[in-house]
C-alpha cells in the first residue's frame, strides 16, 4: 500500500465518483451521440452506417430535386419550448418566492410541516396528477362547470389543449423545485439583518429589494435552473394538457423513439437541446466574472 | 435640564408569552435620558434592559406606557421612521454589501444624493479609523473592524439617539478596553446621546455619564457611576455593582442621626443614620474601605474588630483577605500590597479590622 504513488492514490479515491459520472452520464450521452450519427432503421433502432441526415433534418428540408431548403419547423418547436419553459420558470418564481418566504418565517415546528406538505405531491405518480388536471380543465370539467353554474359564462371556456394549460402543468409539476431552494436560502438568512435594515430607514419594500432578495439570490438561481431545465424537456404536460398539438421539444424527442421510429433524429434533437442549455448556463455562470471584468476599480 | 430629555420612558410595560410562560420583561419602567449623555442600562440577563432598548428602537411596542423622543411620543412609529439607530450585539452587517455600502445604507434608503452619501461614508470611515477598507466585504474584517463598521453605519445617519446593544460582548478583553475608550471618544466628538446596554458593571461604571441598574423588569437605581457605587439604594445594587460586605444588624438605640447597631456576632457599632429601635437592617461596606492592622490585643478598639485571615487571594496591586471575625461573621477586605508587591498579611494571621462608619451604608430590603 505504501508503495502507491500519490497520483494513483488520488485517482483511486476519486474512483467511485468518476465511475458514477462515467456510467450514468458520459456513457449514455456517448451512445446518444453515436446514434445521432447513424442511419435510422424503419423498424426502430439504428443501422450501423454513418449518416449526418439527422442533423440535416433538424434544420433543413429536402426538396424534390434533393436540394436543401431551410426548414424552421423544428426550430419553432424549440423556440416555443424555451418560451414555455421560461414562462414556467417566471411563474414558479412569482408564486414560489412568497410561499418560500412565508414558510421560512414560521416557527420551527410549523416550518417542517410546511416543507413536508410541499413534497407530498411527489408521492403520487406524475401521470395521474396530470390526468387530474384534464378533469379540472376540460369543457365539462370542474372549472367550467363551476363557471357555468355561477352564470359567469354561458359557453364552456376552452382551457384544455392550450399553451396556458401546458404552462399550468409545468408550473404545477416543477414549482416545488423552486420553493425548496429559495426556502433554504431564506431560512438561513439572519432575521436580525431585516431588523437592521428597518433600523436604517428601509421600509418593507426596500428591505425586500435591498436585503432579502440579494441574500436569497443563490436559492432563486438554483430554483430557476431546476424549473427551467426539466420544463424544457418535459413531455407529459405538453402531451396530455397540450393535446400533442402544440409540440414541445421533449414531446418531439419522445415521439422519435416511439411512434416515429427515428432514433437518430431523436438523438440529434436531444443533443442540440443539451448543447443549447449548456451554452446558456455557461454564459450565465461566467456572468459575474464578465461583470467584474467590465467594471474596473470596483 | 432646560432643554428636556432626549428620551423619556413613562411607565412602559412589556409582557412576553402568556399563561405559564408569561414573562414580565418590563414592569412600569420610567426613565429620562438627557441630551448628549452616555447613558447605560445595566443589569443581569433577563432584567429587561434589551427590551427597553428595543422599545426605543421600535422593534417592540410597549403593552402600556409611553416613549417620547425629544418630547414627541413615538410609540406608533415603525423603526424606519424613528430618528434613532442601533448598533447590534452581533453587528448585523449586510454580508452582500461592501463596507462603504453598509455605511451608506441608511442614507441611500432615505434617497440622499450620491455625493452626500459618498462624503458621509468617507467622513465616517475617518471617524472610526477604517480609511482604506471601503471596498472590503464585511466577512473579510476582524471582529474589532466589524464593530467599527457597525458604529459608522449607525452614526452616518446622525441619529438623535444611538442605541448600543451589548456591542462589546463579542470582543476579547484587550480589544474591549480599546473600544470602550473609542466609544467614549465617538460620543464626545459627535455629541450624540448614547444609550448603551451591558451586563458588565465595570464597563458601565467606566463609560457612563449616568447609568440605570435594572433587575426583574424594573429600574432599581439611576445615577452617576460614583453615586451608584458609593450610595447603592438596595442590596441588589450594592451586590451587582462592585463587591460588598453585607452585615445583618439590629438597631439597639436610635438617637438623632446616630444608631447603635448590634451585629450577628454580638459586636456593637455606632453608625450615623436614621432608624427606629428594634428595626432590622443590612449594613453594606466595600472591601477596599476596610482597614487592617496587625492585632496587638484581643477585643475592640475604636470601631475595630478582631479576626483571623482564612483566605488570602493575590490580585496584583491588591490582595483580598477573607476574615473570620472573632465573635462570628465574615468579612472580605481588599488591601494594598507592600511596595515590593508582596501581601501584607498571611493566612492564619490575627488582624484588627477597622470599619469606617462613615462608609457604611444602611440598606433596608
Amino acid at each position: 500500500m505504501a508503495a502507491l504513488r500519490p497520483g494513483l492514490r488520488r485517482f483511486l479515491g476519486l474512483g467511485p465518483a468518476l465511475a458514477m459520472i462515467g456510467v450514468f452520464m458520459l456513457v449514455p450521452i456517448g451512445i446518444i451521440a453515436v446514434y445521432s450519427l447513424l442511419e435510422a432503421d424503419p423498424y426502430g433502432g439504428v443501422e450501423p452506417r454513418f449518416s449526418a441526415e439527422a442533423y440535416i433534418q433538424f434544420f433543413f428540408e429536402r426538396d424534390l430535386d434533393d436540394s436543401l431548403v431551410f426548414n424552421p419547423a423544428y426550430l419553432v418547436i424549440f423556440g416555443r419550448s424555451i418560451l414555455l419553459a421560461a414562462a414556467a420558470m417566471l411563474a414558479s418564481l412569482l408564486i414560489g418566492f412568497p410561499v418560500a418566504y412565508y414558510m421560512a418565517t414560521q416557527p420551527a415546528g410549523r416550518r417542517n410541516l410546511l416543507v413536508f406538505l410541499v413534497t407530498i405531491p411527489f408521492w403520487t405518480n406524475l401521470l395521474i396528477r396530470t390526468f387530474c388536471w384534464i378533469l379540472i380543465l376540460r369543457d365539462h370539467g370542474l372549472v367550467n362547470n363551476l363557471l357555468l353554474a355561477a352564470g359567469i359564462v354561458d359557453q364552456p371556456l376552452t382551457l384544455l389543449y392550450t399553451n396556458g394549460a401546458i404552462l399550468l402543468g409545468l408550473v404545477y409539476t416543477y414549482i416545488p423545485f423552486m420553493i425548496l431552494p429559495i426556502y433554504a436560502s431564506i431560512e438561513k438568512l439572519d432575521l436580525r439583518l431585516v431588523e437592521a435594515a428597518h433600523d436604517l430607514y428601509a421600509n418593507r419594500r426596500q428591505v425586500l429589494r435591498r436585503v432579502i432578495l440579494p441574500l436569497a439570490l443563490p436559492g432563486i438561481v438554483a430554483g430557476s435552473i431546476l424549473v427551467f431545465i426539466p420544463s424544457l424537456g418535459a413531455f407529459i404536460a405538453p402531451d396530455l394538457l397540450g393535446g400533442g398539438k402544440k409540440l414541445m421539444i421533449g414531446s418531439l424527442i419522445q415521439m422519435q423513439f416511439s411512434s416515429s421510429r427515428n432514433w437518430p433524429f431523436g438523438s440529434a434533437a436531444a443533443l442540440v437541446l443539451m448543447a443549447a442549455v449548456l451554452a446558456a448556463m455557461t454564459y450565465y455562470a461566467l456572468g459575474p466574472a464578465r461583470r467584474a471584468a467590465g467594471e474596473p476599480g470596483k | 435640564m432646560a432643554q428636556g430629555f432626549a428620551v423619556e420612558v413613562r411607565a412602559a410595560s412589556k409582557v412576553f408569552g402568556s399563561g405559564a410562560e408569561r414573562v414580565v420583561a418590563l414592569d412600569e419602567v420610567s426613565a429620562g435620558i438627557q441630551q448628549n449623555e452616555f447613558f447605560t442600562l445595566l443589569g443581569p440577563s433577563g432584567c429587561g434592559k434589551t427590551t427597553l432598548l428595543r422599545l426605543i428602537a421600535g422593534f417592540e411596542q410597549p403593552d402600556s406606557g409611553e416613549i417620547l423622543l425629544d418630547g414627541e411620543p413615538i410609540a406608533g412609529l415603525p423603526p424606519f421612521k424613528r430618528p434613532v439607530n442601533t448598533v447590534f450585539q452581533n453587528y448585523a452587517l449586510f454580508p452582500h454589501l461592501s463596507v462603504a455600502e453598509n455605511i451608506g445604507f441608511g442614507l441611500s434608503m432615505r434617497k440622499r444624493p450620491k455625493a452626500e452619501i459618498e462624503a458621509a461614508v468617507s467622513e465616517m470611515l475617518a471617524l472610526v479609523r477604517l480609511e482604506g477598507l471601503a471596498g472590503r466585504r464585511t466577512a473579510q474584517l476582524s471582529g474589532g473592524q466589524q464593530q467599527r463598521v457597525a458604529l459608522a453605519r449607525a452614526l452616518a445617519n446622525h441619529p438623535k439617539v444611538l442605541l448600543l446593544d451589548e456591542p462589546l460582548s463579542a470582543l476579547d478583553f484587550k480589544l474591549r478596553k480599546e473600544m470602550q475608550l473609542e466609544l467614549k471618544r465617538l460620543q464626545r466628538e459627535t455629541g450624540i446621546t448614547f444609550v448603551f446596554v451591558t451586563h458588565d458593571q465595570e464597563e458601565a461604571i467606566t463609560m457612563s455619564d449616568r447609568l440605570a441598574v435594572m433587575s426583574a423588569g424594573k429600574i432599581q437605581q439611576v445615577g452617576a457611576p460614583h453615586e451608584i457605587y458609593e450610595a447603592p439604594v438596595n442590596r441588589f445594587v450594592a451586590d451587582f455593582i462592585g463587591e460588598s460586605n453585607f452585615l445583618d444588624a439590629r438597631i439597639l438605640e436610635a438617637a438623632a442621626g446616630s444608631l447603635l447597631c448590634s451585629l450577628e456576632g454580638g459586636q456593637q457599632l455606632r453608625v450615623p443614620g436614621e432608624g427606629a429601635q428594634g428595626e432590622k437592617v443590612t449594613l453594606a461596606l466595600r472591601p477596599e474601605k476596610i482597614g487592617l492592622t496587625p492585632a496587638a490585643r484581643e477585643g475592640r478598639d475604636n470601631g475595630a474588630f478582631v479576626g483571623t485571615i482564612s483566605e488570602q487571594i493575590y490580585q496584583g496591586t491588591t490582595t483580598a483577605y477573607h476574615i473570620a471575625l472573632a465573635g462570628g461573621g465574615r468579612l472580605v477586605v481588599r488591601d494594598a500590597n507592600r511596595e515590593d508587591g508582596t501581601a501584607a498579611f498571611a493566612r492564619g494571621d490575627m488582624v484588627a479590622v477597622a470599619l469606617p462608619v462613615a462608609a457604611l451604608r444602611i440598606l433596608r430590603d
